[in-house]
């Protein structure tokens, strides 16, 4: 016990409470911690100058219980494909993601990210190399509940 | 020998410049480390409330205020059934965030009928109130932001005392992982945080030496070394839809610990706690990283 241990190791582990939370509580002690990054592989899309020609577009039709209306636009801007959806409107879900898939339901895709709202027009960047003739299709997934809304297919 | 153990101690907790992961909310760092015996001041009640708070220093500077309130029941002299709820508020560079975390239900047994006071052993389960996907104004929020794992986790442990020393040894297994979350830093409005889409997180094990100390009748000290293994890498669904590791996320975790229980009255007690850590994994997308942990709780017995 504590209590009978010699006066000089008393006064030493009394003084230890303070210390620590002297030397801890300060927020400008502690340094940002390092974590590693991943550097984006899709840049942020800053709009179009001029409305390209669209390369491949398709109608969004939607899955049972699910309106949704509106086209999906590839076009290339300055050596990089978008992806416009166009007229867009989707019912409400709690996670939607825009996919740029081989199939649907998806199996294999391009996460474009999260349906930036569920109506109005709006850009998605595609990521460098994408093959148009095997990602034919354009989808609005939820990720969280995987369920699929609505798809439209590239011609 | 003491002398020298305090000493180290006090190296470690002084190290201002730290880069590290603190406890997890696996519960570890508050796993019980009472051996009282019958009839001894702060034994354990038949019914105790706890209710607690703590202040997080995460990722990117992130503050987490903790909440937690927790009922402990008596069963007997061998049992003690133990259920707590958490929640959390997040601070940081995407905004504010406030959600439910999880329930732990354990269940701690002494053998021998309650006699020994040596050996315990610790059973329980962790069950997420979310599927760790918050958002704030429809953007994914990194795990730090989430204020649950999103895991169905299994706990097992057992607690001894090996002369004065206090010894914890526990693992930590997700079972079931409900984890949707959905934050990809590529996609990010804000750098520095590491891609957790849909994040698979592996079980840790824990070993704390913990050396308690009393002082009169009602402070007791508990300094402690707690080190947390993470037993592989965890992993995330790319853009692609391809699961992939993470590097360094698997690995060694060791923090220094201080938790303080003052006796306030044979049925009411105040306990603080203070963890800074001392070596970290390369890696940590899964949001507990804390270069501080402060708390404090109060508890009432009858």
């Amino acid at each position: 016990m504590l209590c009978s241990k010699p006066p000089a190791f008393r006064v030493f582990l009394w003084g230890l409470l303070p210390g620590i939370l002297l030397t801890s509580c300060f927020k400008g002690d502690i340094q940002p911690l390092q974590v590693r990054t991943t550097t984006p592989v899709v840049q942020p899309v800053t709009g179009m100058s001029v409305m390209p020609a669209f390369l491949y577009r398709g109608v969004f039709a939607p899955t049972s219980g699910i309106n949704i209306s509106g086209q999906a636009k590839i076009s290339l801007d300055s050596g990089r494909h978008l992806l416009l959806l166009d007229s867009f409107s989707v019912s409400s879900g709690p996670d939607l993601k825009v996919y740029l898939a081989k199939e649907y339901p998806p199996a294999n895709f391009i996460n474009l990210g999260a349906l930036q709202r569920n109506s109005g027009s709006q850009l998605y960047p595609i990521p460098a190399g994408i093959d148009f003739s095997a990602y034919r299709y354009v989808l609005i997934h939820c990720q969280q509940y995987n369920h699929l809304f609505g798809y439209a297919t590239l011609q | 020998m003491k002398k020298i153990i305090m000493i180290a101690l006090l190296g470690l907790f002084s190290q201002q410049e730290t880069n590290a992961q603190g406890c997890s909310d696996a519960g570890f760092c508050t796993l019980p480390y009472r051996h009282t015996k019958a009839g001894q001041a702060g034994e354990l009640k038949k019914h105790e409330l706890t209710v607690e708070a703590s202040y997080n220093i995460g990722e990117e500077q992130t503050t987490v205020i903790g909440l937690a309130i927790q009922y402990n029941r008596r069963i007997g002299r061998a049992i003690s059934w133990s259920n707590k709820l958490t929640a959390a508020n997040m601070n940081g560079s995407f905004g504010n965030a406030f959600n439910a975390g999880d329930l732990y239900s354990t269940i701690s047994f002494v053998p021998g009928k309650g006699r020994s006071t040596n050996f315990s052993l610790l059973a329980g389960i962790k069950i997420p109130f979310t599927r760790s996907n918050d958002k704030i104004n429809g953007v994914s929020l990194p795990m730090v932001f989430q204020s649950s794992l999103g895991t169905y986790d299994l706990i097992a442990g057992a607690s001894f005392l090996l002369s004065k020393w206090d010894i914890n040894a526990a693992v930590q297994v997700p079972l079931i992982n409900d984890n949707r979350n959905s934050f990809l830093s590529a996609y990010s409005p804000i750098p520095g945080f590491l891609s957790t889409n849909l994040f698979e997180r592996k079980a840790d094990a824990l070993l704390r030496i913990g050396y308690p100390l009393t002082a009169g009748s009602k402070w007791t000290f508990n300094p402690n070394l707690l080190g947390i293994y993470h037993l592989g890498k965890d992993s995330y669904e790319n853009i692609t839809g391809k699961r992939e590791t993470i590097t360094g996320s698997d690995g060694f975790t060791l923090n220094a610990n201080l938790q303080v229980k003052y006796l306030m009255a044979n049925n009411r007690s105040l306990q603080f706690s203070v963890a800074t850590p001392l070596v970290v994994r390369d890696s940590r997308p899964d949001g507990l990283t804390r270069s501080l942990v402060i708390s404090a709780g109060y508890t009432f017995g009858w």
